[in-house]
């Protein structure tokens, strides 16, 4: 007869199992999101002398929208301001912010020279956060870190900051923002984001 | 740079900020994070004068009299001759390994590479290190302070102010003659120009983007690559967040250029 002590064992060992196992699982899916970013990343880069900045944009914009948590990151780059602001105005920032981050990428990722991405380590940091450690490789340079703060969005993972040699997207828009909404108020803000989609595009 | 000049400066500064905190008869809110930033921007909006109105137009000639290759053989050989300071600054931190490649390094480049001018030891994969006094200082415990412009030389702190004295003073650069600290100065520059351009293409507000950006690159610098939780984890992440609200508003997106 198996006793108690045994049965108790092995329930907690199946417990703990299945815990770890769906850890793994989570780290993965968080991973497959980092990695299929960056390989349409990739393969907008290598199209980059056939394609204009808006097909670029027009290319990128599905997956940023699907791998990006970015009604989340607005509100986290402007702190506290964000109750302050209504509901007209919310929409109008994350609006204008997801085009700026799109805008971004189809700027700075426009060409090819055989760039490639490399998944160093994934940790989970806490139960909703996972951590994706990764390189940007550069044939003739010292590979950039780029590293992704990924949150839970349901029952997927969404990319909520990005932290390049050790810069946080996040932290760093967090500070200017906020001050700019203090300093000049809303409207100057979004004119100055605006003002930067521009720069982007030409 | 030579030590006079940076002296020089490092005055310049100290009146400018005693000039500022003296005169300054309105009560001003104090940023906690910045108290120095009245007298940071107004250092920051002279460096960009300087930059537009002498850097630049001095870096384009530069660009455009000399062929690409000859740039980076001068970049090489600037940076070759500050090597022995990276040794001396990876074996005050008690980095054995980074200091014996940083010593392989110079030697190779020193004896293969025509007096540092080809960089023969990153072609054999030998790692290039990045090391200064202020980090030294930084290792060793002493805080960082408030952050501080200077003027011409840019973002820096307290504890950057007698590394920068350190490292200048170490420097054989600062020893030689005037042309070669001018040709040194162009050289910063022009490598200077990528970033420069970033900042001005994604800044809201440069100063802020600067100051921000310094700090936490600084930070990844001095812990080796481990990434400050304080930047990573902002506690804006653990906000109650209106989830709702949220998805609404994702749903409405309509993304246009």
């Amino acid at each position: 007869m198996v006793s108690l002590k045994k049965l108790i064992t092995v329930f907690f060992l199946l417990f703990t199992m299945q815990n770890v196992c769906a850890g793994i699982e989570e780290t993965e899916q968080a991973s497959q999101v980092v990695q299929g970013f960056q390989a349409e990343l990739i393969n907008v880069m290598q199209q980059g002398d056939k394609l204009t900045f808006e097909q670029r944009f027009e290319q990128l914009k599905p997956v940023v929208l699907k791998s990006h948590n970015l009604a989340k990151i607005t509100r986290i780059v402007v702190s506290k301001e964000w109750k302050k602001l209504t509901l007209e105005q919310k929409k109008a920032l994350v609006q204008k912010f997801s085009t700026l981050s799109i805008a971004s990428y189809a700027h700075y990722f426009n060409s090819f020279s055989g760039q490639s991405f490399r998944v160093e380590s994934v940790k989970q940091l806490s139960p909703g956060q996972i951590y994706v450690h990764t390189y940007l490789i550069l044939p003739d340079d010292k590979d950039v870190s780029m590293d992704y703060l990924l949150k839970k969005k349901g029952d997927d993972w969404r990319i909520i900051n990005i932290i390049t040699n050790g810069v946080s997207d996040l932290a760093l828009k967090r500070s200017e923002y906020v001050a700019v909404l203090k300093k000049s108020g809303f409207d100057v803000l979004l004119a100055e984001i605006s003002a930067k989609i521009d720069k982007f595009s030409k | 740079m030579n030590i006079r000049l940076f002296s020089r400066l490092l005055i310049v500064a100290g009146f400018f900020l005693a000039v500022g905190c003296a005169s300054s008869g309105k009560v001003e809110e104090i940023n906690a994070e910045d108290p120095h930033e009245g007298f940071n921007r107004s250092m920051h909006g002279f460096n960009e004068k300087v930059d537009t109105y002498v850097s630049s137009p001095l870096v384009t000639s530069y660009q455009w009299l000399t062929p690409s290759l000859l740039r980076t053989s001068v970049a090489n050989f600037f940076t070759n001759l500050k090597e022995p300071r990276t040794v001396l600054n990876d074996a005050l931190q008690g980095k054995e390994k980074p200091a014996g490649e940083d010593l392989e390094r110079f030697v190779i480049n020193t004896l293969f590479g025509f007096g540092g001018f080809i960089d023969v030891a990153s072609h054999a994969d030998i790692e290039y290190h990045q090391e200064d006094f202020s980090q030294t200082l930084a290792v060793w415990g002493v805080p960082r302070g408030q952050y501080l412009v200077l003027p011409v030389l840019g973002p820096s702190s307290y504890r950057g102010v007698p590394g920068k004295i350190a490292d200048a003073a170490s420097s054989p650069v600062s020893y030689a003659i005037w042309p070669i600290q001018v040709l040194d100065l162009l050289n910063e520059r022009s490598n200077a120009e990528q970033s420069l351009k970033f900042i001005d293409e994604a800044a809201v507000d440069p100063y802020i983007f600067m100051r921000a950006s310094y700090l936490q690159w600084r930070d990844h610098q001095i812990s080796e690559g481990e990434n400050s939780a304080e930047d990573l984890l902002l506690p804006e992440l653990d906000d109650a967040f209106d989830e709702e609200e949220l998805e609404l508003l994702e749903e409405d997106l309509d993304i246009k250029l």
